[in-house]
């Protein structure tokens, strides 16, 4: 025990989902990592379907990556998890401005 | 969020790319505003592409002979001499222009500045915003171009939200998609943390299937990176790459990278690493415990940040010797274009990364965003010249729409013996990894082609999940199909160049040979074929000494 990460994340497709809903994924890792590795890793090895901008300048610069962690905003770029710790993940900003799971458009952008 | 209706967008010029060049390319040709620019970019402006990864140095000399020169000479002569003038010439404009917008430019060293790639893509986007002739569509994808009678006339886009697949009608466009590198290989410099940034060659490969021919794209510079993902942002770290550099003993193998053109950006020294590391004397490290830091606080904010992150992550240098890597950096091959940044497609312009005959054989540190704001800028100036003279035609491309709707929904379509896509691209890269690296020869790249030809046949097999808003299994499976073939014009081109020069190294032909190769490599698509040829440096100011 303690390899593991639990990651609660948030779920919605307004094309397809009657509301939103929260999928937990439980993920071996050899060391901390940061929010968006984790992430990345849950997209590609775990579950296809989930949308998130993977994109991030890594930097806390260019706010791609910006989410709800644990219910505040922050960088997923460079919000490190430790092994055996807990995370929920939900978009910064929803139901305005929401794409799709934690993809959503900047209120700036419109 | 955009609502695109109807099929058909039209528009005089169409910029594709959202990073520094296509903005700047942007504002150029739309600032009379007597002309209709669309910009197209894969994900927001500002928070996309490789512009926001940067760290802003901006090579500026004070004089453009030196500049010239340097470029030149540490380029192994493959550079347009011309082009390279242009930019040398060129860059103290194009950076008051920068200024004039309100941008900030920071003088660094004598022969330096730094333009930061957030601010200047933020600034450019409001820009952009308040103008009434131009359209930006953000997240949308360009998935290819459309070519008739030797011109350019429009491009099919996909919106990634929506799933709508349409037509964008153009006079001229600039193509400026970046680079190429980044999804090509295992560990690259383009992905902070590992993680896509989507440098993935697609603007290259969409031009050559239309028709227009790329240079030296076996020209990719390759870099020391720290082997773990977490540490990746140790490259912006100023002193760390001055190493020393010890490897597996404990034996110091360098000490002064300055030594070499581009520091430790060079190939001369990236394939002394990797001789290290072909003779078993691996793994390599930097190893700067005990050296003093040089600077208190950095001169750029931005870089003091930076420091201040890595000292959080507990990945600080100056505590910790850091294992490295050698992954890919750039590519200095690109897109033929001539004085005006015009393909040999009419209309068709290209600046930033895409372009190639800048940067020959190696491209030095600082002038990749010099590169991006001067071209850029030309880019923009001379489409929107080319589409006041010229007419539009009106054709919906119906057919076009049609066979691009059914090569992207045949991903969705259920298959019988389904392969991972990201099953593929690992192999992709593990072939990439292995023979089109550093060091290459007959044999390994004779076995990439084949192989890759191989992954090229199962990519009708991928199978992505069935959804339309922001699907990234789906978007990836559509660019893989075009960074394959991108894959394969890098190995084929290396085959092709039987000599070394620059960042291409032939073990089975160790010498630069002036005599026969001091010339562009070509390839083109004709007739569903890839097929190679030579072009002309244009040698018109300097030539190597005999």
């Amino acid at each position: 025990m303690g390899r593991y990460i639990e990651a609660k994340v948030f779920r919605y497709d307004p094309d397809k989902d009657k509301e939103p809903y929260y999928r937990t994924y439980r993920v071996e890792v050899d060391e901390e990592l940061s929010a968006l590795m984790l992430l990345d890793r849950i997209q590609k090895d775990f579950d296809e379907t989930l949308s998130l901008r993977s994109y991030s300048c890594g930097l806390q610069m260019c706010k791609s990556c910006i989410m709800k962690i644990n219910n505040n905003k922050k960088f997923a770029c460079l919000t490190m998890i430790k092994p055996g710790e807990d995370v929920l993940f939900e978009p910064a900003s929803y139901p305005e401005y929401h794409v799709k799971d934690l993809v959503t458009i900047d209120p700036e952008k419109e | 969020m955009h609502n695109i209706e109807g099929d058909i967008k039209e528009c005089d010029v169409l910029v594709i790319g959202g990073g520094g060049s296509g903005a700047l390319a942007c504002l150029e040709a739309s600032q009379d505003g007597d002309l209709n620019v669309i910009l197209v970019s894969r994900g927001p402006i500002s928070r996309s592409g490789l512009t926001p990864t940067g760290n802003g140095g901006t090579a500026v000399s004070d004089s453009p002979e030196d500049l010239f020169t340097t470029m030149v000479k540490a380029g192994d002569y493959l550079n347009d001499q011309n082009i390279v003038w242009l930019m040398s010439n060129e860059v103290h404009n194009s950076l008051k222009k920068l200024r004039d917008l309100g941008v900030p430019v920071k003088k660094l060293a004598p022969g330096s500045a730094c333009v930061h790639g957030v601010e200047t893509l933020s600034i450019a986007r409001k820009e952009l915003r308040r103008r009434p002739n131009v359209v930006v569509f953000e997240d949308v994808m360009i998935t290819r171009l459309i070519q008739k009678d030797g011109a350019i006339r429009g491009a099919v886009a996909w919106d990634l939200i929506s799933g709508k697949v349409f037509i964008i009608q153009a006079k001229a466009m600039v193509l400026a998609t970046g680079g190429m590198t980044g999804e090509l290989y295992s560990l690259s410099s383009n992905n902070p943390f590992g993680i896509s940034t989507d440098a993935a060659g697609t603007g290259h490969v969409m031009a050559y299937l239309a028709g227009a021919d790329l240079i030296d794209m076996e020209m990719i510079a390759f870099v020391p990176l720290p082997s773990n993902a977490r540490c990746k942002n140790i490259r912006f770290f100023p002193e760390f790459w001055l190493g020393p550099y010890m490897n597996r003993t404990g034996e110091i193998i360098e000490d002064d990278v300055n030594q070499y053109p581009g520091g430790s950006y060079s190939y001369q020294f990236v394939q002394k690493i990797c001789r290290e590391l072909d003779h078993g004397n691996g793994p390599i490290s930097v190893d700067r415990r005990g050296i003093e830091e040089k600077y208190s606080k950095l001169p750029i904010p931005v870089w003091d940040r930076r420091r201040n992150l890595i000292k959080k992550l507990g990945i600080d240098p100056v505590e910790n010797k850091i294992e490295i890597s050698v992954g890919s950096h750039f590519c200095m091959g690109g897109i033929h274009i001539d004085e005006k940044m015009e393909s040999t497609i009419s209309g068709l312009f290209a600046a930033g990364e895409v372009m190639g005959g800048v940067h020959g054989g190696l491209r030095l540190p600082g002038k990749s965003f010099t590169q991006m704001i001067v071209f850029g800028f030309e880019a923009g100036r001379h489409a929107a010249f080319y589409a006041r003279k010229n007419t539009k035609i009106s054709d919906p491309f119906s057919e076009e729409l049609a066979q691009e709707k059914e090569k992207i929904y045949c991903y969705a379509e259920t298959k019988k013996d389904p392969i991972s896509f990201t099953e593929l691209k690992r192999r992709l890269q593990g072939v990439m990894d292995r023979d089109v690296f550093v060091f290459r020869d007959k044999d390994g790249l004779e076995r990439a082609i084949q192989e890759i030809r191989e992954i090229k046949k199962d990519i009708s097999s991928v199978n992505v999940p069935v959804f339309k808003r922001y699907n990234l299994g789906w978007i990836r499976a559509v660019e893989f199909s075009l960074m394959v073939e991108g894959a394969e014009i890098i190995a084929s081109s290396a085959l092709y160049r039987e000599e070394s020069r620059g960042f291409h190294y032939r073990n089975d032909f160790p010498k630069r040979d002036d005599k026969n190769w001091l010339k562009h490599t070509v390839t083109r698509f004709r007739e569903e074929r890839l097929e190679h040829d030579t072009a002309p440096v244009v040698l018109n100011r300097m030539k190597p000494e005999v």
